[in-house]
């Protein structure tokens, strides 16, 4: 694995940074003459091209391959892994032993390698569902886990109980609690219950996702244009988003305190299940390049997608590399780090902070490839902020 | 010094710096909000435009100035929502102003909130009332839809929210952006129904805390409908 060194050293980030926001300047510049030049050929061209489709590039068939190759078909195999998953957890419940008790744990962690192939996917119905907060908001907060579980009174719905749902919930109870507490317990009958009404809500709520899409679909296919509303620019934000803060901070820099400077490994996905936290992440990775190349959910065949598009357009960097396969080496050089990782991602933030802060850095190199560069090529705007301006 | 992290049922800190009550509601980003339809919207819409200013006399200049009582009148409205020579340039303007420039986007945009303010007091000069009238009715709508179109993009907001301190935090700043809805001229939420929407969202036992992305939506949907704006409208502020 090619762990790239000049990133080690501060002078080489800076670097990097700066010549960013050069590059960004002669794309802007390159952008400009560009607009005038395809204004020039769309004008002479208005008379025979009235199609909805500008600067002569098509965005139908893009997103017509992610709805039919990616989209559906993930919702489909989420649905399936959460009904075998709810299955194994009612099996578990009303016989609790270690035979059950291990295949809810396997389906379990099947369920959860393929939510990282589904959680990129926030837009559409599932933004409108907040799928994500029923799902997988971690940290699980134990002390609301166990508080649901003595009182029996408690509403999966609310704000105030997104932290003790989905996986890092079922995680806890499956991963981090013995067997006796759900046999010779006093709490055992509530504890059971509890585990059977939150692999319920998930399964609930990715099924109404599921289903929407199926009406939604042609909604998506047919909003071809680039203002806020479009399907271009809502799926795009919500996959720049993803990759900033929910894998980038969620998964490597808050638990390695990459901002804060402080590490947390309690604040690591999977935190019950140490061995499984690294794999989560890559499989994540995997999911935000696949995308990105425009492969289909089952990895068969490659469609239009951000990468073609992005490669249409044709922006470059200084040194004549399209954009479009920049971002590819990027993520590539992300994943290739995060493999090179030895151990647990646990193991790691505690005793090999650097590498992990440097897998971080990585990660974050094409934060602004995606967000700015990208974003602009695309003529879309970033909608989401990270901080709100009062 | 630090407060405790607030929780649900425990006042504190949110984030690194939302403090909140017991029930998640962030007191200051709610009078802030709720101030600018309080005092900003209200001089504009109803005392400065309003019929009781806007028959002051227009005909002998105030002693000493070049500007008639009238146009005094229309200058202070337009001293209300900034202090830019030209709106919607921006100025050091973080209220009213500062809302109403990315609110506006989903019905005239500000630049031709500029423009009805430049026209008006054009109008008023040239002594035609009937044009100032016309754009005193332009400035009001625009205005009370801009509050709106904040409110439904901060109720929004809630759903893409990664924490609860950013989701709090935009749930009380769309509760005072309601507030402030009722101080429109002829509001399309009036007082009645602006308590009504805040109790929805403030009225459960344990405040925001308690409550479901349905119950935003019923809140959103009601005040996208009132001004026949579009529900999933996000603008950046």
């Amino acid at each position: 694995m090619v762990v790239r060194i000049k990133r080690l050293n501060f002078v080489g980030r800076f670097a990097r940074k700066k010549r960013n926001t050069e590059l960004m300047k002669k794309w802007h510049l390159a952008a400009g003459i560009l607009m005038v030049v395809l204004t020039t050929i769309s004008i002479s061209c208005k008379k025979n091209n009235d199609s909805p489709s500008d600067n002569g590039m098509d965005r139908k068939p893009m997103l017509e391959n992610y709805a039919n190759n990616y989209i559906v078909p993930a919702y489909a195999d989420m649905v399936q892994q959460l009904s075998v998953l709810k299955t194994s957890i009612e099996a578990f419940a009303a016989n609790p032993d270690a035979t059950t008790k291990a295949a809810a744990q396997t389906a379990w962690r099947n369920a959860y390698i393929t939510w990282q192939k589904v959680d990129l996917l926030e837009f559409g119905p599932a933004y409108d569902k907040s799928l994500r907060t029923y799902m997988n908001i971690y940290p699980v907060t134990v002390s609301k886990v166990d508080g649901n579980i003595s009182s029996g009174s408690y509403d999966l719905e609310t704000f105030g109980s997104k932290d003790a749902q989905g996986f890092p919930a079922l995680d806890y109870l499956l991963n981090g609690t013995a067997l006796d507490k759900y046999t010779t317990d006093p709490q055992a009958a509530n504890r059971k219950q509890y585990l059977v009404v939150v692999a319920t809500k998930m399964l609930q709520k990715v099924t109404e996702v599921s289903e929407e899409w199926g009406s939604y679909k042609n909604t998506f296919i047919s909003n071809t244009g680039t203002d806020a509303g479009s399907s271009l620019s809502q799926m795009v934000n919500n996959y720049v988003l993803y990759y900033e803060r929910y894998f980038r901070g969620g998964k490597i820099g808050l638990p390695v305190g990459a901002m804060s400077g402080v590490a947390k490994v309690e604040l690591t996905e999977a935190y019950y299940t140490q061995g499984l936290t690294k794999e989560l992440a890559i499989t994540a990775l995997n999911s935000v390049i696949n995308f990105y190349s425009g492969k289909s959910y089952d990895g068969a065949s490659t469609g239009e997608c951000m990468k073609s598009y992005l490669a249409a357009i044709g922006t470059k960097d200084d040194n004549g590399m399209l954009m479009a396969d920049l971002v590819t080496q990027e993520l590539n050089d992300a994943l290739a780090n995060i493999q090179s990782l030895n151990g647990t991602l646990q193991d790691n933030i505690q005793n090999n902070r650097t590498a992990v802060l440097n897998t971080y850095e990585q990660i974050q190199e094409v934060v602004p490839l995606l967000k700015v560069d990208m974003v602009s090529a695309f003529s879309i705007s970033i909608t989401y902020t990270d901080n709100d301006g009062d | 010094m630090r407060g405790n992290t607030a929780e649900q049922g425990k006042a504190g800190i949110l984030g690194t710096n939302r403090l909140v009550d017991e029930k998640g509601f962030e007191y200051s980003q709610f009078v802030q909000k709720g101030l600018i339809g309080a005092m900003m919207l209200d001089q504009i819409a109803n005392i400065y435009l309003g019929a009781d200013k806007q028959s002051a006399d227009n005909t002998t200049p105030a002693e000493g100035k070049n500007y008639t009582a009238m146009e005094h009148h229309w200058d202070e409205a337009y001293g209300y929502l900034t202090s830019n020579d030209t709106y919607p340039v921006k100025g050091s303007e973080s209220f009213l102003g500062e809302y109403a420039r990315q609110g506006v986007s989903v019905s005239g945009g500000a630049e031709n909130l500029y423009l009805a303010f430049l026209k008006g007091r054009a109008a008023i000069v040239n002594n035609d009332l009937t044009t100032r009238d016309e754009q005193v009715t332009y400035i009001r709508a625009e205005l009370e839809k801009a509050i709106a179109a904040v409110a439904i993009s901060y109720l929004n907001k809630t759903n893409s929210a990664t924490d609860d301190a950013s989701r709090f935090h935009a749930l009380s700043e769309g509760a005072g952006f309601i507030y402030s809805l009722r101080f429109a001229h002829n509001a399309k939420i009036n007082r009645a129904k602006s308590e009504e929407l805040l109790n929805l969202l403030t009225g459960k036992t344990n405040g925001f805390w308690d409550l479901t992305a349905a119950d935003i939506n019923n809140v959103r949907d009601q005040i996208a409908t009132a001004f026949n704006i579009d529900k999933t409208t996000v603008v950046n502020h």
